[in-house]
């Protein structure tokens, strides 16, 4: 039994009805989302960051009330306002509380399952609503002062908030729940776009008319309503409600483990990059097999191609403006750089739990690793090449020096590199 | 402690390999096997069989060298002292396709590449994957994983094979055409090593058995032999020897 959970007395049942259940589970939510919450943030992080942060915005929106708006704040389009809000609400999103053990026997008892959901729509709701007042009240100094909003107008205007960010998180919920992979991305996008769009028009054209504001706030609360209702008599969608639930439990644990652990990946049978398994070499034999391998495994890779293209982007940039004695200089921190990332990337490769259980020859490896090495650097060597060139000698004389430059870095620099990289490794 | 794995020449010319584990675990004290000692004759096919967590897995791992805690002597004879090991969980490189899967294995066991070209096409018509020779392993059912690990183990044309629980996800089609390539290598002149817990289609296949309980060597031998040991009549299965002795 979970810790702190009360023992009920004998004769009765621990979970008495959907509400024990949804409590046990609510519970536990917290008790994660506070432990990921306690994980980055010890006494000294309290002490030197939460604190002082939390006091000085205190202050500083103390400031905005009592000593005016910064003067910035003039030059602010009114559309600033909603586009900020819509960020907000574009966060909002449903948990139904719905795990996949209620597969087991929970689902059977429609009283329970729709007991749990019922209250799982009411948390959620209640934390967008929390939510979306809380960036309002942010807000709300810039919306009085700029925009000389009223009390009536203000509070018109959360409500029309929240609903929206009801009414956008159930859209969501529902599109997201019935499809999946394209069909469902091609979906949200006019069905978050539209009450995104609406909530921006109704902003800028009816913020001073409280009276229309509340109208269309009345319409949104019909609106989700209703969408409860659809929800609720939905059948079929038990895997997507847990997947979705899930998604949004951990959303705060991947934020705070983003930088520290890599996304998983998205599973994927088709390949778009070298899609009939073709042989990069002419040669058959061994090393080149594992060469070629190797390089589809490269640029098969979204995240490598990503970085790929990234530092690519970020050197050929680099490369343009400075005087030729930099750019030789930059020319050669690129090529160790990336050639030192590949060499790892290689390393990575060989260490994989497939391909180390197979018998390589030491010998087959090392030639191997330097056709891999060298072909994955020609896409980035081409490119830096004619950067290099063209911004030097012009387009004339450039194309000239394009091929022995190509030559000189691509066979001589990689090569002279990398053994420096491997004799280092050995070491 | 410490594991010897030789490419022995000087072993019995009819034995594949010979296992004596004098004891091997996880680490952390108390090992999970010990006292298991046996041989895998040219086309033989011997079975390990036990409940499960009795250390069937932990066997293979040992004889692989695959645990840090191991004192024993595994010898790996044939003619060319290899060995094809397919796992009971799948195991496969995301970014490559089936067929690079294939030539990649081929590759490193220096398989001819006209012969390779001709096997793996074989190997791709018998498990039914032609249709699957470019995709990506990540996307394939359970099964086809299975077949695709089954594939990669028959292209090497090892000495010996070590199978871990083979049957698991395989559909009766591939069961059937599994079994044949195993009889077919059998009569090559290559042994079989292979835990599972399938009793009906092991007592049709296995030429012997091992029996592990509590991470110990409870049987040996022949179905005869295991009779005998579990003190069942002679027509009593290999299920029912299991049941007695377990």
């Amino acid at each position: 039994m979970e810790g702190g959970m009360k023992v009920k007395p004998r004769g009765d049942y621990q979970f008495r009805g959907a509400g024990d259940l949804f409590w046990r589970r609510l519970k536990e939510y917290i008790r994660s989302q506070a432990s990921v919450f306690r994980s980055i943030s010890d006494w000294t992080v309290w002490l030197y960051l939460i604190i002082p942060g939390v006091l000085l915005s205190a202050r500083l929106y103390y400031e905005l009330w009592v000593e005016g708006l910064p003067s910035f704040s003039e030059a602010l389009p009114a559309g600033i306002f909603p586009s900020l809000m819509l960020l907000i609400i574009y966060r909002a999103g449903i948990i139904l509380f719905v795990q996949e053990g209620d597969v087991l026997f929970i689902r059977m008892a429609k009283r329970f399952m729709s007991g749990i959901m019922l209250r799982g729509a009411i948390y959620s709701m209640t934390m967008i609503g929390i939510m979306i007042t809380l960036g309002f009240v942010v807000l709300l100094p810039f919306l009085v002062q700029r925009l000389d909003m009223s009390t009536v107008e203000a509070i018109s205007y959360l409500l029309l908030s929240i609903t929206m960010g009801w009414t956008v998180a159930w859209t969501r919920h529902l599109v997201s729940v019935n499809y999946i992979g394209w069909r469902r991305t091609l979906l949200l996008i006019p069905t978050l776009g539209l009450p995104c769009f609406l909530y921006t028009q109704v902003s800028l054209l009816w913020m001073d008319e409280p009276q229309w504001l509340l109208v269309v706030s009345l319409l949104l609360v019909f609106t989700v309503i209703l969408l409860i209702r659809i929800r609720l008599k939905m059948q079929g969608t038990f895997m997507n409600d847990v997947q979705e639930d899930n998604k949004l439990k951990i959303r705060f644990t991947s934020l705070i483990l983003t930088q520290a652990v890599d996304k998983p990946r998205a599973t994927r049978t088709k390949t778009w990059v070298f899609r009939s398994s073709p042989y990069l070499y002419r040669s058959r034999s061994a090393d080149r097999r594992l060469a070629g391998a190797a390089v589809k495994a490269l640029f098969r890779n979204p995240q490598h191609r990503l970085l790929y293209l990234q530092f690519t982007g970020v050197c050929l940039l680099a490369m343009i403006w400075p005087p030729v004695i930099i750019k030789c200089i930059l020319l050669l921190a690129t090529y160790i750089l990336f050639t030192y990332w590949h060499y790892r990337y290689w390393i990575s490769f060989l260490n994989d739990d497939w391909i180390s259980l197979l018998p390589w020859p030491e010998e087959i490896v090392s030639q191997a690793r330097v056709f891999a090495i060298r072909t994955m650097l020609i896409p980035f060597s081409v490119i830096m090449s004619i950067a290099f060139s063209i911004s030097w000698l012009d387009l004339g004389w450039g194309w000239v020096l394009l091929i022995p430059l190509l030559m000189i870095t691509l066979y001589g620099l990689t090569s002279y590199i990398l053994v420096f990289v491997t004799l280092s490794n050995h070491k | 402690m410490a594991i010897s794995i030789d490419i022995n020449d000087e072993m019995d010319l009819n034995l594949v390999l010979e296992v004596s584990i004098e004891e091997a675990g996880y680490g952390g004290g108390t090992p999970c096997i010990s006292d298991i000692c046996f041989q895998v004759r040219k086309g033989e096919l011997l079975g390990i069989i036990g409940p499960n967590g009795a250390g069937k897995s932990t066997t293979i791992k040992a004889i692989l060298g695959l645990l840090k805690h191991v004192k024993a002597k595994v010898s790996i004879g044939g003619s060319s002292g290899t060995y094809a090991y397919i796992p009971e969980q799948p195991i496969f490189y995301e970014d490559l396709t089936l067929w690079e899967h294939l030539d990649l294995a081929a590759a490193a066991y220096e398989i001819a590449y006209e012969d390779f070209v001709e096997h793996a096409e074989e190997l791709l018509t018998g498990f039914g994957m032609s249709q699957s020779r470019d995709l990506l392993p990540a996307g394939f059912s359970k099964g086809m994983k299975q077949k695709m690990m089954l594939m990669i183990g028959f292209l090497a044309k090892p000495d010996i094979y070590i199978v871990d629980e083979p049957f698991i996800g395989l559909d009766p089609r591939a069961t059937k055409d599994f079994l044949r390539l195993l009889e077919e290598e059998r009569e090559r002149g290559a042994g079989v090593l292979m835990s599972t817990h399938v009793l009906d289609t092991a007592e049709k296949i296995c030429d012997t058995f091992i029996m592990i309980s509590d991470g110990k060597m409870v049987a040996q031998g022949t179905l005869e032999d295991i009779r005998i040991t579990a003190g069942q009549p002679d027509e009593a299965s290999l299920f029912e020897c299991f049941d007695r002795l377990m």
